[in-house]
């Protein structure tokens, strides 16, 4: 009962083909509230797209997915309104400042003014933008930019957030800010889902994770199953060993 | 589709191209200047030309001078004639443009002038020569008045008055109003420019609202909000329009009132409008209902043109890709509409009013000379209207087309 209240985001063999290529083939996982769940795999494994099917941006080929109770094939207005994505490129209105990108896209959430001014003062301090938030954003150095763009994909407050590879071409430092984000996402009680190629940083951060190897799940499951079934010691070594797998199966 | 959130996304593309110099400057800038500069110029440069050619001095030069002495020194004293002299071969030096023309006299010229029989000169012209257009006429004039003076001769031998050479002449009056005149040079060139500035005066706007998005990265964040594709495309359309608009509206008023203050006659003397070919400043006036008219079918071509800009910039996957989509698709509007801007003397019928684009260019041409049918401009206003909603609704697709909005 109390593990059915926190499924947010229920995938089931979900797959999408762009004319004869399939790029996700019958990936299935679930996430929760409460908790960082990692979609990894290399480069063109297809996490990218298994995220914009999941937020209706492109069509479903085949499966059946839930976001918060919500079927993505017939619902999209709604599931679009319960998740966030911050995807891997991240542009910004350049000729407008921080604070009016955000009103922009809070406006086409259709959240009200004070509301809007709240939650821009919210996340504002919580990234620490207040320095240049008033600043227009073309002249935003890259940890700016990601500031904004994390705020833009969480302004009308979704239980359920996509980071997609958030921390390519950042410092240290920014990396850092995005880590501690999603970590305070976790503890408001959102789901966030972390997408990235990057398997040590998502070791450090998740519970549990699917693993996808050319748009096919190869793991699914917690970090600490995934190293035992594989007999491994870290995820990388078990990323190797499950795609091994697979190439013989 | 909300309305709320149509005018939410209008704004902000509004907002977004008045901060960029650039869609300033097609939007403003230039039709508030450029344009009559260049009709103020380009009058003045043709009423120039005309002027040039009408005061400039025609050379001759004679075969066989000698045999018509009396000939040579009355071309002599003619104004804007030149006689000189050349060597070699007389047509060798007209088609090396070392004179303007050359005249051969015949042998024996002054005893068949005695004798009263016709004589024929030969004229060489060359027809590339910068002086060509005026040396016939410039000739002509000559030779009919040395003629004269040949005729007053022989009829004073017959002591008859040379009165009776006076037959029937011509007084030419033109019954064209003044709206009709000023009107005829207007539709040459007003109508092509509102064409012009409904296209170009958006562009900008409709490649940064489309391929620009791409271009940026910040096409997914709009997809990714609850907003319908038909309320995104329906806000950056009247973006799009509203530039256009205010560019027609800027060009059409600067221009009136350029010919308003500069005198209309550039577009009556001169060139540009040859058939009316009386010359001299005239009132220039266009009424309240002839500029409602102008406004009222611009704002139609507007929307088309607005639509049509924006499906073609929605497939470039950058500012410079669209760019070079546009300019020939800019083409393939424009060069019909010019050629049936020029044709001469067409008579219109209503089916021509059918014709997207080309019947707002007629239906201009007809309420500036102050002649036109209702039923042109219903034809005219309602085949806009249709082909602006079908043009919405293509975009709107392309839009739904994922392989079109998040090709990279
Ligand atoms: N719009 C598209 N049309 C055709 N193929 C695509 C499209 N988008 C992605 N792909 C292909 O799908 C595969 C998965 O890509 P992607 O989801 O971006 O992977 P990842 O995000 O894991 O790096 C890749 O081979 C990619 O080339
Ligand atoms: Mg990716």
């Amino acid at each position: 009962m109390e593990e059915k209240k926190r499924l947010i985001l229920d995938v089931q063999n979900l797959t999408k083909r762009f004319n004869n290529f399939t790029a996700v083939d019958h990936v299935t996982f679930q996430a929760h509230r409460g908790e960082i769940f990692g979609l990894l795999g290399p480069n063109g494994a297809g996490k990218t797209t298994t995220i914009r099917v999941i937020s209706t941006v492109l069509s479903v080929t085949d499966g059946m997915t839930m976001v918060d109770g919500f079927d993505i094939r017939k619902e999209q207005e709604e599931v679009k309104k319960r998740l966030g994505v911050l995807t891997t490129d991240v542009g910004v209105y350049e000729r407008f400042s921080g604070r009016e990108n955000l009103q922009y896209f809070a406006a086409l959430y259709s959240m009200p003014k004070e509301k809007t001014k709240a939650r821009i003062a919210e996340l504002s301090g919580l990234l620490d933008m207040d320095e240049f938030i008033d600043r227009r954003s073309g002249l935003y150095s890259t940890g700016m930019k990601q500031k904004l763009a994390i705020a833009r994909s969480v302004i009308h407050d979704p239980d359920l957030v996509f980071f997609d590879e958030p921390t390519a071409g950042l410092d240290v430092l920014a990396a850092r800010t995005v880590v501690q984000f999603m970590q305070r996402m976790k503890e408001l009680g959102k789901c966030v889902v972390f997408s990235t190629h990057i398997l040590h940083e998502a070791e450090k951060l998740c519970a549990h994770v699917a693993i996808i190897h050319r748009g096919i799940v190869v793991g699914n499951g917690t970090v600490e199953t995934l190293k035992n079934d594989t007999k491994t010691s870290n995820l990388e070594d078990a990323f190797l060993a499950l795609v091994q797998k697979g190439a013989h199966a | 589709m909300n309305f709320r959130t149509v005018i939410t996304v209008w704004f902000k593309e509004m907002r977004d191209t008045v901060r960029d110099r650039r869609t300033l400057m097609s939007m403003v800038v230039l039709p508030l200047f450029l344009m009559p500069a260049l009709i103020v110029g380009l009058g003045k440069f043709s009423e120039y030309q005309v002027n040039k050619l009408e005061t400039r001095t025609v050379t001759v030069a004679f075969e066989n001078a000698v045999a018509a002495p009396d000939l040579v020194s009355f071309l002599k004293t003619q104004d804007k004639i030149s006689v000189i002299e050349v060597s070699g071969a007389l047509a060798d030096a007209v088609k090396a443009d070392r004179v303007d023309a050359g005249i051969v006299v015949p042998d024996g010229y002054e005893q068949t002038l005695a004798d009263r029989t016709p004589i024929t000169l030969t004229l060489f012209t060359h027809s590339t020569n910068q002086n060509a257009s005026v040396v016939p006429s410039r000739l002509d004039a000559a030779i009919s008045a040395y003629n004269q003076t040949v005729l007053t001769q022989r009829f004073a031998v017959k002591k008859i008055d040379t009165s009776i050479l006076v037959g029937v002449s011509l007084k030419t009056s033109d019954v064209a109003t003044d709206q009709e005149k000023s009107g005829f040079g207007l539709g040459f060139i007003l109508p092509l420019f509102i064409v012009m500035w409904a296209i170009t005066g958006g562009q900008y706007t409709a490649i940064d609202a489309s391929a620009g998005e791409k271009e940026r990265k910040t096409i997914e964040s709009l997809l990714l909000t609850p907003v319908k594709r038909i309320t995104i495309v329906l806000g950056k359309f009247f973006a799009v329009a509203s530039t256009a608009m205010i560019s027609v509206v800027v060009s059409i008023s600067s221009m009136y009132f350029t010919m308003k203050y500069s005198g209309s006659n550039i577009f009556t003397s001169g060139t540009i409008a040859s058939g009316s070919s009386n010359s001299g400043v005239m009132a220039f006036s266009m009424s309240i209902g002839t500029i409602a008219v102008l406004i009222g079918v611009g704002l139609l071509l507007v929307l088309l043109f607005s639509a049509i800009m924006l499906s073609i910039s929605i497939f470039a996957k950058s500012f410079k890709e669209a760019q070079s989509y546009i300019s020939p698709a800019y083409l393939v509007i424009i060069l019909p509409i010019v050629i049936f801007n020029t044709l001469p003397g067409l008579k219109t019928t209503l089916w021509m009013f059918a014709l997207p684009a080309i019947n707002a260019i007629l239906l201009f041409k007809e309420v500036l000379v102050g002649t036109f049918s209702t039923s042109h401009i219903l034809v005219t206003v309602a085949t806009l209207i249709v082909c602006s909603a079908v043009a919405i609704v293509v975009t709107t697709k392309m839009y739904e087309r994922e392989n079109v909005v998040l090709k990279s």
